[in-house]
C-alpha cells in the first residue's frame, strides 16, 4: 500500500442516453496491485471499468464526464488517441473470446498492429505472453491449431496471453471468470494474483470468495456509485459503510 | 377430484381443441402446395434437359461450347461467342459492382454510424428491388451514348455505337451491388461483437479490426455473395440484351457489339420453330446456362457448409 496512484478517476460519470451508470465515482488505483470491483448486477461496476479503456468510445448515447488519469494524463483529453489508451490498457471479457484464427494468431495480433515484425522476435514474444498466462506448456505442440477449439479455461488463458503480449502497464478484466468451471477459475485466479505483482490489475467479480482471494484492494459500487474502498481484507471483516455490509452478508444482490 | 386423466377430447374443452375438418383440410392444401411446386421445377427441368440433350447429341459438344460461328439459319452452332459474352460480361461485373459493393458493407457495418448504416441498407433494398428492364433502359439511354465517346476515343472509328462488353459490365455491376452489398453486409454482421471489442481492447482500430478479425471470420458469406451475384450476372436476359448490341460474334474489344447466352435466346426464339434443331439448339444453350448457374450454387453450398463442423 501507499504505492503511486496508476490510474485515478475523478468525478468520473457515465450516462447512457438520460440514464447514469456510473455517478460521481473518484477511485485511485495503486501501481502493481490488483484492485476488485464488487457490487449486484447493474451497480455501474463494468461500466466503470469500460470507461478506463474508453472502450465505450463508439456506442451511441454514451456520455463520459470527469476525469481518468493514466500516470496523470486525462485519457479522455482532447488530444488523446483512443487506440494508444488501449494498448496501455488491456482487456480480458467475461466470454472468452478467442479470434477464429490459430493460438499463435491469437497472440501474435496485437503486435502485428503496429506493422510487419521479425520473425523471431514475434516467436519469442508469443512464447513469452503464452508463458506469463499458463498456456505455454499445453499449447506448445499445437501453436498453429484452432484457438477456438480449446477448452474454456484454456480460451479464456489465451485471452489473457494475447493481452499481455502487446505489454500493457494495466489490465481490466470484467468477470473473466464467470463462465468458467472451478477448476480453470483457480488457475485463473492464481494467474491474476501474480500479474498483479508486476502490473496493475482490475477486475470486476460478482464472486466475493473471488476478489477477496485475488485483490489487495476492494471497492463496492452500488447503483452507480463508489460506496467505499479499502484493503480487501479491510472491506470484508470492517465494512464502514451499512451498504457494503448488507451487501457482504447476502442482504441483497 | 376425479382423479380420470385423459388424453382424448371431452365435451367441456374448447371447441377448436376438438377435431374438426379444418386439420385434414389444412393439411391437404399444403401438401398439394408442395407437390406443385415440385411437380411444376421437375417439369421445367424435364423438358430443358430433353430438347438439350438432343441437341447437344446432334451439334457434339465441342462445336456447342468452342464452335465460333453462331448462325443458326444456316445451321452453324458455335456457342463460343456466347460463352465468351457471358463470362466477360458477369466478370466485369463482379469486378465493377461485386467488389466495391464488398466494400461499401465493410463500410457499412464496421465503420459507419448506426443511421448512416440503416440508410444504406434500406437504399439497397430499394435498388435490389427495381426491375431489370428500368436497368437496361437507363444503361441504354445514358450509359451508351457515353461508352460510345470512351470507345470514339480508344478505338477511334472501331467504336461506333458504344454497345458491347463494356456497358454489359457497368451495368451489370449497378444490378448486382445491392444484391452483393446486403449479402455481405449481413454475413459481416454475423460476426459476434465480441470480437471486435477484443480487437479494439488490444489497441487496434475499428478498420484494422474489420481487416483482420472481422473480415476473415466472415469470407465465407462474401464469397458467397459473390457467386450468386455472378451466377445473377449470367443469367441476366433483358437489361444486356439492350445494350449489348446483339452481333453474333467474338468482339475485337469492350466496345464492339457482341452477345451472350441469355440475350442470344431472347433473339433466336422467335425463329426457332419446335422440332428443328435450331430449336434444339437453344435449349442445350439454355441447359449449359443452367448447368453453370447451378454448379455455381452447389459449390457456394459448399463453401458455406463448409466452415461448418
Amino acid at each position: 500500500m501507499g504505492s503511486v496512484s496508476k490510474l485515478r478517476t475523478v468525478e468520473l460519470t457515465v450516462r447512457y442516453g438520460d440514464k447514469i451508470g456510473v455517478a460521481d465515482v473518484s477511485l485511485e488505483i495503486p501501481e502493481r496491485q490488483v484492485l476488485a470491483l464488487i457490487g449486484p448486477s447493474g451497480c455501474g461496476k463494468s461500466t466503470f471499468l469500460r470507461a478506463l479503456n474508453r472502450m465505450n468510445d463508439g456506442a451511441i448515447g454514451v456520455e463520459v464526464a470527469g476525469r481518468v488519469e493514466l500516470d496523470g494524463v486525462d485519457v479522455y483529453g482532447g488530444d488523446v488517441d483512443p487506440v494508444l489508451v488501449r494498448r496501455r490498457v488491456g482487456m480480458v471479457f467475461q466470454r472468452p473470446n478467442p479470434f477464429p484464427k490459430s493460438i499463435y494468431e491469437n497472440v501474435a495480433y496485437g503486435l502485428r498492429i503496429g506493422g510487419r515484425q521479425k520473425r523471431s522476435v514475434l516467436n519469442e514474444r508469443v512464447e513469452h505472453a503464452l508463458g506469463r498466462a499458463g498456456l505455454w506448456d499445453e499449447v506448445k505442440d499445437r501453436l498453429h491449431t484452432s484457438g477456438t477449439d480449446l477448452s474454456g479455461g484454456q480460451q479464456q488463458r489465451l485471452c489473457l496471453a494475447r493481452a499481455l503480449a502487446v505489454e500493457p502497464e494495466v489490465i481490466l478484466m470484467d468477470e473473466p471468470a464467470s463462465a468458467l468451471d472451478p477448476i480453470a477459475t483457480e488457475r485463473l485466479e492464481s494467474l491474476i494474483k501474480e500479474l498483479g505483482r508486476s502490473l496493475t490489475v482490475v477486475i470486476v467479480t460478482h464472486n466475493l470468495g473471488q476478489a477477496r482471494r485475488v485483490s489487495e484492494r476492494t471497492a463496492f459500487f452500488y447503483l452507480g456509485k463508489l460506496i467505499e474502498v479499502a484493503a480487501t481484507s479491510e472491506l470484508f471483516e470492517h465494512p464502514q459503510q451499512r451498504k457494503t455490509q448488507a451487501y457482504l452478508t447476502g442482504g441483497f444482490g | 377430484m376425479s382423479a380420470e386423466v385423459s388424453l382424448l377430447p371431452v365435451s367441456s374443452d374448447p371447441p377448436h381443441r376438438r377435431r374438426s375438418f379444418g386439420e385434414p383440410l389444412a393439411r391437404l392444401v399444403f401438401t398439394f402446395a408442395a407437390l406443385l411446386v415440385l411437380l411444376s421445377t421437375l417439369m421445367v427441368l424435364g423438358f430443358l434437359a430433353q430438347r438439350g440433350l438432343i441437341g447437344l447429341w446432334a451439334i457434339g459438344p465441342a462445336e456447342l461450347l468452342l464452335g465460333a460461328d453462331w448462325r443458326p439459319e444456316l445451321g452453324r452452332f458455335g456457342g463460343r461467342p456466347l460463352l465468351f459474352g457471358t463470362a466477360v460480361s458477369a466478370a466485369l461485373a463482379l469486378l465493377l459492382g461485386g467488389a466495391p459493393a464488398v466494400l461499401a458493407a465493410i463500410y457499412s457495418v464496421e465503420l459507419a454510424p448506426a443511421p448512416a448504416r440503416r440508410a444504406m441498407e434500406r437504399l439497397m433494398a430499394l435498388a435490389a428491388a427495381v426491375p431489370s428492364v428500368v436497368y437496361g433502359w437507363l444503361a441504354l439511354v445514358h450509359l451508351v451514348p457515353a461508352a460510345a465517346q470512351v470507345g470514339g476515343v480508344l478505338y477511334g472509328d472501331g467504336a461506333p455505337g458504344g454497345e458491347g462488353l463494356a456497358v454489359s459490365g457497368v451495368l451489370l455491376g449497378l444490378m448486382i451491388g445491392p444484391t452483393v452489398f446486403l449479402l455481405s453486409a449481413s454475413a459481416f454482421a454475423k460476426v459476434p461483437k465480441d470480437l471486435r471489442e477484443a480487437s479494439l481492447a488490444l489497441g487496434a482500430s475499428p478498420l484494422h479490426g474489420a481487416l483482420y478479425v472481422v473480415f476473415p471470420a466472415a469470407w465465407r458469406g462474401v464469397v458467397g455473395a459473390l457467386l450468386l451475384g455472378f451466377a445473377r450476372a449470367a443469367g441476366e436476359t433483358m437489361a444486356v440484351q439492350m445494350v449489348i448490341g446483339g452481333a453474333r460474334q467474338l468482339p475485337l474489344h469492350l466496345f464492339t457489339p457482341t452477345t451472350t447466352i441469355a440475350t442470344q435466346l431472347v433473339a433466336d426464339m422467335q425463329n426457332a420453330r419446335p422440332g428443328t434443331l435450331a430449336s434444339d439448339a437453344l435449349y442445350a444453350m439454355a441447359l449449359v446456362l443452367l448447368v453453370f448457374s447451378a454448379l455455381l450454387v452447389v459449390f457456394t453450398r459448399r463453401l458455406l457448409l463448409g466452415g461448418q463442423k
